[in-house]
């Protein structure tokens, strides 16, 4: 592993990250969503029967891989630190508006690079509404709002979220009888199951040496100017749009873009709650999941809100589709908004203000 | 490390039983389930077999309409169209048939319209993966109407039916190149 240390592990995991996801969906992913961690969680809410839409059920590998390659790497490299306590219930609701938030812009925030790399031009309007988002927490940061510290938990906290993913490994391969496996649809669409896993894997095991975090990497700009993440984060756009252009899956232009919508002050305000409400728990819905692998427990807590947030948008018809955001999914982007700003308004310690 | 007391070796014990027990019980369910379903169909065949129905029934039950189309008879078509929708309400098809009477009468922005609704009720449409999928046609539409549409767009501005005609061909475009809808 000392060769990892010579080299910027953020930069590969960014090109991992974008190049990974354009070749899954050659590989038979859907398009433009490769890797998307908002959509993997509906798949899996899905098979696990917490919504019925079966054209969205499929327990996707990659997730399964994130996890394990996160926790095998901290475990290797004496990174796994059991840690919880921290604000558990303001976290799951905040894992949950975030999902909702993707579920509006029809994308988390690796997707949307995907998106934009491969040339979908209505993924601008996310990049603002994430960046502004973004922004906007580390001023709230800068001025004093933190969720309070975390402490050090006994470690067998720390291995329940493998081992829930080793589980679900299990039931993808067993498919036991309570398992919804969709064979039409999004669902249907999947690279070889091998293929996924080892590229979960692979990304989870670079990602938890490297920390890199979409919304993390504009949030160390905004508040200190460091770039080593946000590099990780233009080296997945990247790659993504290298891949797609070298693939041919680059086709710029508003329309006729796969799983996308015209309502660009939506899909704004969508991302805005996904940025705000993510730079509050310390990571995007990715870096959660990587998070939880290596010991985080307040990571698996936004991680089981961002579950439940994802089974929410599909029964709920909460999720946009190609035709724009539904009037549900309108109001829980409103409504997710305004818990985030009581959020950071509440734990704004006045006294510990900076700038 | 402390020795383990009479209590610790209790609860080894009765932990070790447990996951014995249960890896005994989930194999031999997993073996009987296995058992039964010996030359059952899988969901994916059930699946595939319904669509296969689907497409029989719809051919059949929608046969008059297609043979009156091809013979130019397009009144006739649509009011043989109008008795199957009254009789068999909420069948997707019957939006195909619109949309396909009405290409054959000219109206290209009645068929995009059509077509978007036989999407909505039935996204399968534009699966490739199942026999229902006729996106190919919607595709050469789409591409007559890319050619012809934005043109008209730009002459007449203001004409509300072109451009929510043209709005229905983008969502038709975007539900063709697919993803995770």
């Amino acid at each position: 592993m000392n060769w990892l240390k010579r080299i910027d592990t953020a930069l590969i995991t960014g090109l991992l990250l974008g190049s990974g996801g354009v070749l899954l969906s050659l590989l038979g992913n859907p398009a433009n969503s490769g890797i998307c961690v908002s959509c993997f969680l509906e798949n899996l809410a899905g098979a696990l029967q917490l919504h019925s839409n079966v054209r969205m059920s499929y327990i996707r590998p990659e997730l399964i891989g994130f996890v394990l390659g996160s926790f095998l790497v901290a475990v290797r490299s004496r990174r796994f630190r059991v840690t919880g306590g921290s604000s558990p219930i303001i976290r799951f609701f905040l894992g949950f508006f975030i999902i909702l938030g993707c579920s509006v812009f029809i994308g988390c925030p690796i997707k949307m690079l995907q998106r934009l790399g491969a040339g979908d031009l209505t993924a601008v309007a996310a990049v603002l509404g994430l960046v502004f988002g973004v922004w906007l927490g580390a001023k709230y940061i800068r001025k004093g709002t933190f969720l309070d510290r975390e402490k050090e938990m006994p470690r067998i906290n720390g291995y329940i979220m493998p081992l829930l993913a080793l589980l679900m490994l299990l039931f993808l391969v067993l498919e036991p009888g309570f398992i919804r496996i969709g064979v039409s649809g999004p669902a249907a669409m999947r690279a070889p199951l091998l293929v996924s896993l080892a590229i979960g894997l692979i990304i989870g095991g670079f990602a938890q040496r490297s920390g890199l975090c979409i919304t993390g990497g504009i949030r160390n700009f905004f508040l200190v100017r460091e770039t080593t993440l946000l590099s990780g984060v233009l080296a997945a756009l990247g790659s993504a749009f290298l891949v797609s252009l070298a693939t041919g899956q680059f086709h710029p232009g508003m329309n006729g873009q796969p799983a996308s919508h015209l309502s660009h002050g939506w899909t704004f305000l969508a991302m805005t709650l996904v940025g705000l409400a993510s730079v509050i728990i310390d990571g995007c819905p990715f870096r959660q999941l990587i998070k939880a692998g290596q010991g985080d427990i307040d990571a698996a807590i936004s991680s089981f809100g961002m579950l439940a947030g994802a089974a929410v948008a599909i029964s709920w018809s909460l999720q946009s589709t190609s035709a724009g955001p539904s009037f549900g999914g309108k109001i829980a982007v409103l409504t997710g908004l305004a818990f985030s700003m009581v959020v950071v308004m509440s734990y704004r310690q006045r006294g510990r203000a900076g700038r | 490390m402390k020795a383990m007391d009479w209590l610790d070796k209790l609860n080894i014990t009765i932990l070790a039983a447990l996951v014995a027990v249960t890896l005994g019980m989930l194999v031999q369910h997993g073996l009987a389930a296995r058992q039964q379903g010996d030359g059952a169909p899988s969901a994916e065949e059930l699946l595939q077999k319904a669509y296969r129905e689907e497409v029989a029934r719809d051919t059949a039950l929608f046969r008059d309409v297609r043979l009156l189309r091809e013979q130019g008879k397009t009144r006739q078509a649509r009011a043989r169209l109008q008795e199957i929708i009254q009789a068999h309400p909420g069948i997707p098809y019957g939006y195909v048939a619109r949309a396909r009477l009405d290409l054959a009468e000219g109206s290209l922005t009645g068929a995009i319209t059509n077509f978007r609704r036989a999407i909505d009720a039935r996204p399968e449409y534009v699966d490739r993966k199942t026999p229902l999928f006729i996106g190919k046609e919607i595709q050469a539409l789409v591409t007559e109407a890319l050619g012809k549409l934005p043109r008209e767009r730009k002459l007449k501005p203001d004409d509300k039916e072109i451009a929510m005609a043209l709005r229905n061909v983008y969502y038709l475009q975007r539900r063709l190149a697919g993803g995770c809808e």
